[in-house]
This record gives structure tokens, sequence and C-alpha cells, in this order.
């Protein structure tokens, strides 16, 4: 713990993940002066001190809680970003489905961590597919309520280029770095087809994605 | 004496060529660079991806090497019935991963292209597009996505799939964008389309195209991927 001279206030720094209780407690100090009594002849003024006693947490970047997700089919429109911005892929027919996810700690129940920058790292690893999908990586920031968007598509160039049989199965990991280490935070089967893409959490059973598409 | 240091230095690089590139169906060796990137020593090659489209992406991503891969399928649900390559190497050539990758995938057959780039084509037909020659295709201060973006502008290339009663179409999901997306400029002046993509590839260090043919809805359908 650090004090600031000029603010009077304490910081905490955590060291690891964790609760504890932090108790500051200020020396003795004259409590009285001027008439009430004389600090330089006894009988001695009244002293006092004051203290306080709180919980803390320390916030570990434990998993992704999926908060929303929104379609918005394109049918030769200019595709735009989760943000609405221009994705710049130009005009396209198709699906994008934004996926809002908050980075939340180890408190059950679990609670945001509400710091922006913390970089999300994505891996999709395609299991299968039938239009050529590939892999892909990326990294995300998190804004300052600790949530990312994520942009999950399934384009194409005309309004007849998507089959309705169209498929892919990925299987997408999301990680972060704690303390130098990798820490996986989710991981999702991804299952696009003509019209939609559905996220399954399969964090708990990672195989639990199909390798075919039908 | 110097005759024969010749003649042994002429066997030995034979014995290299013959040993880096035996093919399981026939790679063919033809105008080679004075560097045959098929021989070219390869370490730690891990490759476990679905279909030899992505086993070929991730190959030459990793060793920075160009391949173009056409395709011709049935129809476009057989796209979906591939398997996952499974290669692991400590120590390789890129000939040894090439010929694994097509024997897992099975109907598939490589070569070394004029370009010296690695060409991968199923072995039941090309698609011909990719020998296409346009006479003006400019490249000036492009990046990946205009000069795909470009290609409908190719005389030749709408010729061909009028003349194949095909249309294009190709599906992403996105992100094919965000990377290796420099301005370039290139001379294409004649080249066919198949050289044109192995120089895009190269200098936009995508490393990988793909043309693939396909019928749905009886309708044929070719894609044309510089990702």
């Amino acid at each position: 713990m650090t004090v600031d001279n000029a603010t009077q206030k304490g910081l905490v720094t955590g060291a690891s993940a964790g609760t504890a209780t932090i108790r500051a407690q200020s020396p003795s100090f004259v409590v009285y002066t001027g008439n009430v009594c004389d600090g330089e002849a006894p009988p001695p003024c009244p002293t006092g001190a004051f203290a306080s006693t709180g919980p803390v947490t320390v916030q570990t970047p434990t998993s992704l809680r999926l908060d929303s997700t929104t379609l918005t089919p394109y049918t030769g429109q200019t595709v735009k970003n989760c943000d609405g911005s221009d994705a710049g892929i130009g005009a396209r027919w198709g699906y994008v489905r934004c996926a809002v996810y908050t980075l939340v700690d180890q408190q059950s129940p679990a609670q945001a961590i509400k710091k922006a920058g913390i970089g999300i790292h994505e891996d999709v690893q395609v299991l299968a597919t039938n239009y050529s999908a590939q892999n892909f990586s990326g990294d995300i920031s998190t804004d300052a309520n600790g949530r990312i968007a994520d942009f999950l598509a399934l384009l194409g160039t005309t309004s007849t280029t998507i089959p309705a049989n169209a498929c892919s199965y990925a299987k997408q990991t999301l990680s972060t770095v704690v303390k130098g280490s990798t820490k996986t935070l989710r991981i999702n089967c991804l299952h696009y087809t003509a019209t939609d893409v559905t996220i399954t959490d399969i964090t708990s059973n990672p195989t639990n994605c199909s390798t075919t598409c039908p | 004496m110097r005759a024969i240091l010749r003649y042994m230095q002429c066997l030995s690089t034979v014995f290299v060529v013959l040993w880096s590139t035996a093919p399981v169906h026939g790679a063919i060796l033809r105008g080679q660079k004075s560097r045959d990137v098929s021989a070219v020593v390869v370490r730690d090659v891990h490759i476990h991806e679905y279909g030899v489209a992505g086993a070929l992406r991730a190959f030459a991503k990793q060793q920075r090497i160009v391949i173009g891969y056409d395709g011709i399928y049935d129809g476009f649900g057989t796209m979906g019935t591939q398997r996952t390559i499974r290669i692991d190497e400590s120590t390789s050539t890129v000939a040894n991963v090439l010929n694994k990758i097509v024997t897992q995938a099975s109907g598939y057959a490589w070569k070394v292209s004029d370009s010296g780039a690695i060409h991968v084509y199923t072995i039941n037909g090309r698609v011909s597009l990719v020998d296409v020659q346009p006479a003006n295709f400019v490249i000036a201060e492009k990046d990946r996505r205009e000069i795909w973006e470009s290609l409908e502008q190719i005389p030749e290339l709408m010729s061909w799939l009028g003349d194949h009663r095909c249309t294009r179409g190709e599906i992403f999901n996105g992100f094919e964008w965000r990377q290796n997306m420099k301005e370039v400029s290139l001379n294409t002046k004649g080249k066919s389309l198949g050289r044109i993509f192995d120089d895009v590839a190269g200098v936009t260090e995508t490393y990988f195209w793909q043309v693939f043919q396909y019928t749905s809805n009886g309708k044929c359908v070719v894609g044309i991927y510089l990702w």
C-alpha cells in the first residue's frame, strides 16, 4: 500500500486474485488545540486516532459472459462493423451477427471487470466447411465496461452466392494473458448456416463441436 | 579431371531434385527457376486443418511459399465431406509435405509452376480459367481486395465465364481483408491469371489463392479466392 501525501489517499495494489480485508489506522494525534488545551504544558491534550476497515477484491479475468447478440441481414447493402462503422468489405449479401461479451472475474456471481484495453485474443479453427471457410486469429480490446463485440458473418458476392446448404463448424477460442500466461476465457462452437450462425458455449467440453457438414 | 568433377556436380543436382520431388500423383516439373521450392527443407511442420484448401493455406503461410489451388467439385455439398488433414514432421521437404497432403486428401496432385510457385489441382480436372491470359489487366497501387474486385473488369475472364455458362460467386466470413492489405503494383503483361494470382499472393504475403468450380442448383459457379 502506498499513500499519496498530496491527496492523503491510500492505494492498495493487488498481488494476486482473491479477496482481502484492508485496515487503515492513523497514529495518535491531538484532537483539540488553542483555548481548549495547550499542547506544550501538562496535562496533555486529548488525543485520538481513526481507523477504517473494508473488504477488497482483486479481480482476475476468468470468463466471457455472452450478454446479447444481434442479427443483421444484408441484401446488397454496405456491410457494417458491430459499432456501426463501415466494415470495409463492400456491399454484400448474407448476414452479420454481433455478439457482445463482458469480461467477468472469479467471484460468484461473477462481476464485470470494468477496465478498458484488456486484450482478448480470438482463434477460430474451422472443423468442417463446404464453402472454404478459413481459420482466423485476431485481437479485440475491452471497452471501459469490460465489453467486446464479436463480428460473425457469412457473406456472398451476389444474391445467389450462398447456397441454402452452406455450412461450417468452427471452434472459437477466446483468451487473454494473465501474469504472462494464456488464460482461456471461453470456447464456442460456431455453426454457420446460410441464414444465421449459432454460438454454443463448449468451454467445459471443447470437443463438443461437429466435424462434418451434412 | 575437370570433366569428372562437372559430371559429379551435375549428378548430385539431379539426385537432389529427384529425391526431393518424388510425387505420389506424379508431380510435373517444368521450367524450373534456379531454386526448386519443392526441394526446400522444412522443419516443425504441424498441420491439423480441415480439407485440402485449409491444409495448403496453413502450409503456405507457415513456410511463406506461394501455393495456388484449383479444383472442380461435383456439387457444393461435396466440399463439406472432406477430412481433416494431419501432418506432423520435424524435418521434411516441401515436396514430401505436399505428397502427404494430396495422399490424405485423395484426388489431388501438385506441380511446380513456371513461376516457381506450387500449384495443386484436382486430378479429375483443372479449372481452365486460371490459364486465361488477360490482354490488359492493370494492377497499380491496389490492395488485395481491390485486385479481387477488379477481376470482374477483365473481359477475358468474363468471356470464359460466359463460354462455360458459369457465374462467379465467393463466400467469406468478413475477416479476410483485415491482414495483408498493402497496396501493390504488378506487371501482368503476358501472364495467365494463375501466374498473376501467384504474384499477388507473394507480394501481399498471403501466400495462398484458390479457384474452384462447382455446381449449385444445377448451375456452374466459380469462386476465386485471393485468401
